[in-house]
């Protein structure tokens, strides 16, 4: 069946099909037919053959029972020679009853006799009969009437006869009857394809002008129809077939009249279509172009806002410095929370949306986690002073201190919840409890929990914190400002960092904020086991509970002979007892223990007991005693860190001493002067630089060109010279450099190498083609690594490379090296001159100001911009301290002109974040 | 075929039982003389036999004899009483014969339907027992007559005899030479070829002549005897209807009713008195059958039966028995 219909599958014409239709069966018919009756009379002939065999072999043995009786052989001869003449007989042999032959005749002998009565052995028959011997009865009764008579049997074997037949007659006689057959059949079958080519073409003939007619119907000639045909079903067909062709060529008329009327239609609406498509295309140009102003509108808002904050935040912080009247320093300080605030929001914002489109990727790399832990505190550190606030931050000492994952974010989940705590805690304590619960030794799951003794919060309220721009009450949104989405952010970031954010809050009781994230750990390595251990004996005093137990797990890492007291007069009988010898007295000061007063009682009372070193931890940022003051002196050995402390410089300071290292606090180590923003807070950098001036000017008289595109690094550079003595020319590129060396006497040249118009390269060269300036100490300042082969045959020009960012004391020392004062000048070597320091806030407004410019090139897709301000920025960038935005600016630096725009606007996302840790930093 | 045989045997028995209950109605009627049929078994022969016998009592004779018919090998106690109490014992066949003169030594037997050669054996066991026999055997002289009557020119008979019929070669050989006709005989040993001895008998004769012998013999030569006649084309006289069945041109035998009948008269004849012993007696009645085709071969188409019977009694002038039988049964085929 699958094959008939594979057959038939093949497209082959109906002529065909009904052709092989009507064949196969008479083919069959045919053939079985044929097939059957010669085989059958093959048969018979043979069947014949065998049965006149057995008869004659029969007959023969019955005639020659005698002779065989006898063993009359030539009776037997005789019969056989009459035998012989028979057809087919080959042979005739009378055989012993043990099998011998007796007699034989013909031309075939040694047949081996058979019990079958029909053998056919080598092209012959054998027909086999046994010859026996029967007695005759003829007594009509017993004549003896002799019981013991003994009966004959009834039968005697006297022999075998063996008729041998040639079959050469039947094989002809059955060839002669294939051939017949083969014959009949081929006459047959021609007989039967003749027949079905007429039947075939009966069928087809019809049905191919049928198709014809159809075909032409379908190829639209509807004037067509079938010819008159034979045969009553075809002839129907053919009526049947006209009949629709008639119809469908007038439905077809009136189908193409609609078909007109509908075209006029269609060809109007297709008119309105097309214009509303180009209304809508406009529409989506527009919108695109919308959707591409919103974007550009959010980055350039975002630096418009950003840049003028930055300003005022900055402008806001130097007019406290005025000498301003006490209102005016409250106006001051509102304009600065206000705008910290609205920072805040943009940021906010920012994230928010980031977050929305999915656009933020969580990056992994190694952080220490206790002191991410300690900047986000110090960061608060301030806020929590002003509002009398401590800040306690507590890290299980099993929790890992490097771990992998994205510092930033993970920063700024925490920042939210201890931002947010402070906020709405105005009295008590916020204390940062991190815990681990284990899931791996590759991963842990940081349990952290911001306690606060804040407002709290009702239970109806908890939930809708999540909700994004949603607040407790408007009371909360016009008391504590803020744009509702913190808590969103954060819980979306943990939720992408495998964990989530939620508070426990009881009304008027304090707030819990609980955060779990996971993170991957980096090593084991705790910070105890760096500290050598020792049997210091160290008394601790705070009166907050919270913040004791923070100084007691900090000592714990230095010494565990520990004695806590939490009143001074616990203290002072402490103290005052001399039972135990203690090593040192940390003095954990509160907010409103940090007054002059309060402070020189406190002092006073433990050195009126001990001459003990005292370790100050202070809540404030400063303490109310001038350094080096003959009061503070009197308190020695003293030292001070302020609260919540860092443990490592914490323990450093301790460290000290107890081994007598006396520190000073206005002259911090190099390791602490680069250390955070807190810190900065603690050193004024205002101060150094007062310090220096008047002192010792290494480049005092030297007259110095510098040529720097960069106005912030120009203004720097020029400031630094100047504070060294230097009288500078400043020019903003080569093409100034070169005018203005004309102009002016100069001993020395500084070049930026990366300058519009003419380069540092080509500035030098042409400097060192004027007479005036051909000895002239030209000093080039990259921020390409100044070892980079490919600079090194170019930067021969130059007397001496210096890297950006500046490092004063380096870049005073080179510079000075080329400087030969007068006699009448004094010459100080620069290690110990004072340093200049920019403000933090001048150089971050720089930082925006090249970060706006690349964001705007990027925005344009001016792969040179980019480039020029990237180079820029990566000049006044710290490796140490912006180490991110740094790496940015080097990506930036070597932007290829085919980067994709989603790469280009990942590299700006990351670089905008960091840019926005920045300003949340302040 | 055993229920078969066992419903034959039934009938018999009912047939056997139907004669007795005949006998002693007669009995009842004629008590004078009383005799015992004695049959060793129920072959239909012997009671054929018996029948006739009984049956040959017709009306108007004046002896009053009773038959008793007695199965003798399952004779019981009264069977054997009623034969001690009968004046004599007729037995049919050879068995009966034998058992009657060793069951019943002291009672005179009759033997019927018995052949010539077991009459003389019986004779040699048991001498001066046997008052009288009817033999199955047909007399010499009539054979040889009979022969003469086929073929006027005849003057040579071939004769192949085994053990007993070789018995009778003498009483042939005397017969031919009073009808001058030559014996061509020969004994036939065991181990000789038959039809190697009769070939020449039968190719040196002009008619040939079947004596009846042992079963075994009679059945072996037969064959051989019918198709040599053929071959040599001699009519062959056998002596039994089968004979003439097998290919045989024609048989002289007597039946067993007209055996029967004789016996009664032997009966009869002791009942009367008579004194003069005769050993035996050969048939006085016979028949001659003839087979048509076999007779058209051989060119004897005209001889007829009946004919040949009646011309075959008219020669016998002088009776081979002491009384002569007056009706003589015919019977053609």
């Amino acid at each position: 069946m699958t094959h008939m219909n594979i057959l038939f599958s093949k497209g082959w014409k109906i002529r065909h099909k009904v052709l092989i239709l009507a064949i196969i069966p008479l083919f069959l018919a045919t053939s079985l037919l044929t097939g059957y009756f010669t085989w059958i009379r093959q048969a018979d002939t043979e069947a014949f053959f065998v049965r006149q065999g057995s008869h004659m072999a029969n007959a023969l043995a019955s005639v020659s029972e005698l002779y065989m009786f006898s063993g009359d052989r030539q009776a037997l001869l005789a019969l056989s020679n009459a035998t012989l003449k028979e057809q087919d007989v080959i042979a005739i042999n009378f055989l012993n009853p043990d099998g011998t032959v007796l007699s034989h005749t013909g031309t075939i002998i040694g047949v081996t006799p058979s019990f079958k009565p029909v053998n056919y052995q080598k092209g012959m028959w054998i027909f086999q009969q046994p010859i026996t011997y029967s007695t005759l009865e003829v007594d009509d009764f017993d004549y003896n009437d002799d019981p013991d008579s003994v009966k004959l049997q009834g039968t005697v074997q006297l022999g075998w006869v063996q008729l041998v037949f040639s079959e050469t007659r039947l094989k002809n006689q059955q060839q002669a009857i294939l051939v017949t057959g083969a014959g009949i059949a081929g006459a047959g079958l021609v007989l039967a394809l003749l027949m079905a080519i007429s039947f075939t073409r009966g069928i087809s003939r019809p049905l191919s002008k049928l198709s014809k007619t159809v075909e032409q119907l379908e190829s639209g000639n509807l004037s067509a129809r079938a010819p008159e045909l034979n045969g009553d079903e075809f002839k129907i067909l053919a009526l049947g077939l006209n009949r629709m062709a008639e119809k469908i060529e007038q439905a077809s008329a009136q189908m193409q009249q609609r078909v007109d009327e509908a075209t006029l239609q269609l060809k109007g609406t297709l008119g309105d279509l097309e214009l509303r498509n180009q209304q809508l295309e406009q529409t989506g140009t527009e919108l695109m172009a919308a959707d591409q102003a919103k974007d550009e509108f959010l980055a350039r808002m975002s630096h418009e806002l950003r840049t003028p904050l930055t300003s005022i935040l900055g402008y806001s912080e130097l007019i406290e410095r005025l000498g301003l009247s006490e209102q005016q320093l409250e106006f001051n300080q509102i304009i600065r929370q206000s705008s910290d605030l609205l920072l805040s929001v943009i940021n906010d914002l920012l994230d928010f949306s980031k977050l929305r489109s999915n656009a933020i990727e969580l990056e992994l790399r190694p952080f220490q986690l206790e002191e991410c832990l300690e900047n986000i505190i110090a960061m608060h550190a301030h806020s929590a002073f002003e509002k009398g606030l401590e800040l306690v931050l507590l890290i299980e000492s099993d929790v890992p201190t490097g771990v992998i994952g994205d510092s930033l974010r993970f920063s700024q989940i925490i920042n939210n919840l201890v931002s947010n705590a402070i906020k709405f805690t105005d009295q008590g304590e916020v204390v940062l409890l991190v815990s681990r619960s284990g899931l791996s030794q590759s991963e842990v799951q940081l349990n952290i929990r911001v306690k606060d003794s804040g407002i709290g919060l009702k239970a109806e309220d908890q939930e809708g914190l999540f909700t994004e721009f949603s607040q407790a009450d408007s009371s909360i949104t016009r008391r504590f400002g803020g744009s509702g989405l913190g808590l969103v952010i954060a819980r979306k970031l943990a939720e992408l960092m495998g964990g989530d954010v939620y508070l426990e809050s009881t009304w008027q009781k304090g707030t819990e904020a609980v955060c779990h994230i996971q993170l991957s750990v980096e090593k084991q390595d705790q910070i105890c086991s760096e500290m050598p251990d020792n049997d210091d004996m160290v008394i601790i005093y705070d009166r907050h509970p919270w913040a004791l137990r923070e100084l007691r797990h900090t000592v714990l890492k230095w010494t565990t002979h520990i004695v806590t007291v939490n009143s001074l007069s616990s203290l002072n009988h402490r103290l005052s007892q001399h039972e135990i010898d203690y090593s040192c007295v940390i003095v954990g000061l509160s907010a409103q223990e940090t007054e002059n007063e309060h402070l020189a009682s406190i002092l006073l009372q433990i050195r009126g007991l001990c001459d003990l070193p005292i370790m100050l931890a202070s809540a404030t940022a400063r303490l109310p005693l001038q350094e080096n003051s003959i009061e503070w002196n009197k308190y020695q050995p003293i030292d001070f860190i302020s609260k919540p402390h860092r443990s490592r410089l914490f323990l450093e300071k301790l460290s000290r001493l107890l081994l007598g290292t006396h520190m000073t606090l206005h002259a911090p180590t190099q390791e602490l002067k680069h250390d955070t923003a807190y810190d900065k807070a603690a050193w004024n950098p205002a101060e150094p630089l007062s310090a220096a001036t008047g002192k010792d000017k290494p480049l005092l008289g030297c007259r110095i060109l510098i040529a720097e595109d960069n106005d912030f690094n120009r203004g720097l550079i020029t400031h630094i010279l100047q504070e060294a003595g230097a009288i500078v020319v400043e020019t903003t590129n080569g093409r100034e450099a070169i005018e203005a060396s004309q102009k002016h006497q100069l001993d020395m040249v500084l070049l930026d190498l990366n300058m519009p118009e003419l380069d540092g390269y080509s500035t030098a060269r042409e400097l060192r083609n004027q007479q005036s300036a051909k000895e002239t100490p030209i000093i080039a300042i990259s921020a390409i690594a100044p070892n980079s082969k490919s600079l090194s045959t170019q930067l021969d020009i130059f007397d001496a490379v210096l890297a950006k960012p500046i490092d004063q004391q380096k870049f005073i020392k080179t510079l000075s090296g080329y400087w030969s004062a007068p006699l009448t000048m004094a010459k100080t070597t620069p290690e110990s001159g004072p340093l200049f320091q920019v403000s933090e806030q001048a150089l971050q407004a720089e930082i925006l100001r090249l970060t706006e410019k690349i964001k705007v090139a990027a925005a344009h897709m001016k792969p040179d911009q980019i480039r020029y301000y990237a180079h820029q920025l990566k000049g006044i960038l710290s490796p140490k301290k912006y180490t991110g935005l740094r790496e940015i600016s080097l990506k930036l630096e070597s932007y290829p002109d085919d980067m994709s725009i989603e790469q280009t606007t990942e590299l700006i996302a990351h670089m905008e974040w960091f840019v926005g840790d920045l300003t949340r930093d302040n | 075929m055993a229920k078969s045989q066992g419903l034959a045997n039934r009938l018999r028995a009912g047939t056997l039982s139907f004669c007795l209950l005949f006998l002693l109605v007669a009995n009842n009627c004629i008590a004078d003389y009383s005799v015992s049929i004695v049959l060793s078994d129920t072959n239909p022969v012997y009671e054929k036999v018996a029948r006739s016998i009984v049956s040959s009592l017709g009306a108007g004779q004046e002896e009053s004899i009773v038959y008793k018919t007695t199965l003798i090998n399952t004779a019981n106690k009264t069977d054997i009483e009623s034969i001690n109490q009968s004046h004599f014992i007729v037995a049919i066949g050879a068995q009966a014969t034998h058992q009657a003169l060793l069951g019943f030594p002291e009672k005179p037997v009759i033997s019927s339907f018995v052949s010539l050669s077991a009459l003389e054996k019986l004779q040699r066991t048991y001498p001066d027992k046997l008052l009288g026999a009817v033999v199955l055997d047909q007399p010499a002289p009539r054979l040889l007559q009979l022969t003469r009557l086929i073929n006027p020119q005849l003057s040579s008979v071939g004769l192949l005899t085994g053990l007993q019929s070789n018995k009778r070669i003498p009483e042939l050989t005397a017969a031919g030479q009073q009808l001058g006709i030559q014996l061509n005989t020969k004994q036939l040993e065991p181990t000789q070829n038959p039809v190697k001895t009769l070939e020449p008998i039968i190719a040196a004769s002009q008619a040939y002549l079947v004596l009846p012998d042992k079963a075994d013999f009679n059945r072996q030569t037969a064959k051989w005897i019918i198709y040599l006649s053929y071959r040599y084309r001699i009519p062959v006289i056998g002596y039994s209807s089968r004979y003439v069945d097998a290919g045989a041109m024609l048989s002289i035998y007597s039946t067993p009713e007209q055996i029967g009948a004789q016996t009664d008269e032997l009966v009869k004849s002791w009942a009367a008195g008579a004194t003069e012993i005769q050993k035996f007696q050969y048939p006085n009645h016979f028949v001659i059958r003839l087979n048509n085709k076999v007779k058209q071969s051989l060119g004897f188409s005209k001889l007829d039966a009946e004919l040949l019977a009646q011309k075959l009694m008219a020669m016998e002038i002088e009776p081979y028995n002491l009384k002569q039988q007056d009706a003589t049964q015919k019977s053609t085929e």
